[in-house]
C-alpha cells in the first residue's frame, strides 16, 4: 500500500466523518446516502478503503443509531455495506472514468441492485431473529422480505435516484480535486 | 460494449423482478389480512344484529303501545298513535309523556287531576276529562277515578278532552 498524501488522508477522513454523520442524522426512513458515499470511496480509494469505510460506518451506526442498538442485525448490516464498498472498487476497475451520462445509468442500476442485495442480507438477519422464536428459516426469510417490501422499495428507488444523479458529478469533482486527469486509472488511488 | 449494456439491463430486470415479486407478495398478504378482517366484521355484525333483535323483543315485552287522543274545545283532535310506554304506565303518565301538563294532587280518594294541557287550563265552566275506549262495544268510558289510577293495557285507546261542566256526564270526545 502506498503512503497517503495529506490531501488524500484528509479527504478520506472527511468522507468517513460525513458518512457517519449522515447515517446518524434524522431522515426519512430508508432514504440514505451512506451507500453512495461508501460506493464512491470504494471507487476512488479502492476496495479495501471502501469496504473498511462501509464496515466502520455500520458498526458505529449499529451502536449509536437513534433507533437503538442493532443487535443481531449488526453483522448483516456491516456485511451489506462492505459489499457496497467492494462493488465501488470493482466498478472503478471495470470503468475507470472519466464518467459520462452513460455512467449515470450504470450507477443508477448498480445503486438499485446493491440496495436490493443490502436489503436481502439485512432481511436475512431479521429472519434469523424470527428463527430464534421458533419459525422455520425459509418461512422467516420470506416473511421478513415480504413484510419489509414497501420499505425496501422506497430504499431501492431512492438509492437509484441518488446513485444515478450524484455519483458521476461527485466522482468527477473528487478526481479533479485529487489531481486531475492523471488520476483516472484502472487502479484506484490507494492500492 | 454490448455485453456491458446487456449486463446492466439484466441487472435492472433482476432488480425489477425481485422488487415486483416482493411487492406482489406484500399486497397478497395484505389482501388476505383485510379479507379476514372483513369476514370477521361481517360475522360480528351478524351476531350484533341478532343480539339487537333479541334486545328489541325484550324491550317490546317490557313496554306497551297505546293510541292517545287530545281533544281541545275548538274541535281540534290530535292523535298520538303507537305511543310506547313502560308496562305499568297510567293514563296520567301517558299524557305527561306527550303533552305539557299541569295537574293538582288532591290526595285521598280523588288523587291527581289534570288542570292544564298544552296551555289550555281548566276554569269554572270547563275542565279536562279522560276516557278510554271499550273495544268490546266501541264506546267511550269515563272512569270515576283519577287518571293516575287507570293502569294502561297494550293497545288501549284513551282520550283527554276539554269539556264543559254544564252537561253531565260530559259527552264523549269524538
Amino acid at each position: 500500500m502506498s503512503l497517503l498524501s495529506t490531501r488524500q488522508l484528509v479527504l478520506l477522513v472527511v468522507l468517513t466523518a460525513m458518512c457517519v454523520a449522515i447515517q446518524l442524522t434524522p431522515r426519512p426512513p430508508n432514504v440514505e446516502f451512506t451507500s453512495l458515499i461508501v460506493f464512491l470511496v470504494g471507487a476512488v480509494f479502492g476496495i479495501v478503503f471502501g469496504a473498511t469505510l462501509g464496515a466502520l460506518t455500520m458498526l458505529i451506526n449499529g451502536f449509536l443509531s437513534p433507533w437503538g442498538f442493532s443487535g443481531l442485525l449488526l453483522p448483516f448490516q456491516v456485511t451489506g455495506m462492505v459489499i457496497v464498498g467492494i462493488s465501488g472498487g470493482l466498478y472503478r476497475r471495470s470503468n475507470a472514468g472519466p464518467y459520462n451520462a452513460g455512467s449515470c445509468a450504470e450507477t443508477a442500476i448498480l445503486g438499485a441492485f446493491l440496495t436490493l442485495v443490502y436489503d436481502i442480507i439485512t432481511n436475512f438477519g431479521i429472519a434469523i431473529s424470527f428463527m430464534l422464536t421458533g419459525t422455520p428459516l425459509p418461512l422467516a426469510f420470506v416473511s421478513a422480505i415480504i413484510s419489509g417490501a414497501l420499505f425496501s422499495l422506497i430504499h431501492v428507488v431512492s438509492n437509484t435516484v441518488v446513485f444515478g444523479t450524484a455519483f458521476v458529478p461527485l466522482t468527477n469533482t473528487l478526481q479533479r480535486f485529487l489531481g486531475g486527469a492523471r488520476t483516472w486509472k484502472k487502479e484506484p488511488l490507494l492500492t | 460494449m454490448e455485453k456491458r449494456a446487456f449486463t446492466y439491463v439484466a441487472l435492472a430486470l433482476l432488480v425489477w423482478a425481485i422488487c415486483g415479486t416482493t411487492i406482489a407478495g406484500y399486497y397478497f398478504i395484505q389482501y388476505g389480512i383485510y379479507r379476514n378482517e372483513y369476514r370477521t366484521l361481517v360475522t360480528d355484525f351478524n351476531v350484533l344484529s341478532g343480539a339487537m333483535g333479541n334486545l328489541s323483543s325484550i324491550m317490546e315485552s317490557l313496554s306497551l303501545r297505546i293510541n292517545l287522543l287530545i281533544s281541545y274545545s275548538n274541535g281540534t283532535l290530535v292523535w298520538y298513535n303507537n305511543t310506547a310506554l313502560p308496562v305499568g304506565s297510567t293514563a296520567f303518565t301517558a299524557i305527561m309523556g306527550v303533552a305539557n301538563v299541569e295537574y293538582k294532587d288532591y290526595g285521598q280518594e280523588l288523587g291527581i287531576l289534570v288542570t292544564s294541557v298544552n296551555g289550555l287550563a281548566s276554569n269554572s265552566s270547563q275542565g279536562w276529562f279522560y276516557w278510554y275506549l271499550n273495544t268490546a262495544n266501541s264506546t267511550w268510558v269515563s272512569p270515576d277515578y283519577s287518571c293516575a289510577k287507570y293502569i294502561l293495557h297494550r293497545g288501549d285507546i284513551i282520550a283527554f278532552a276539554y269539556e264543559s261542566y254544564a252537561t253531565w256526564p260530559p259527552s264523549p270526545p269524538t
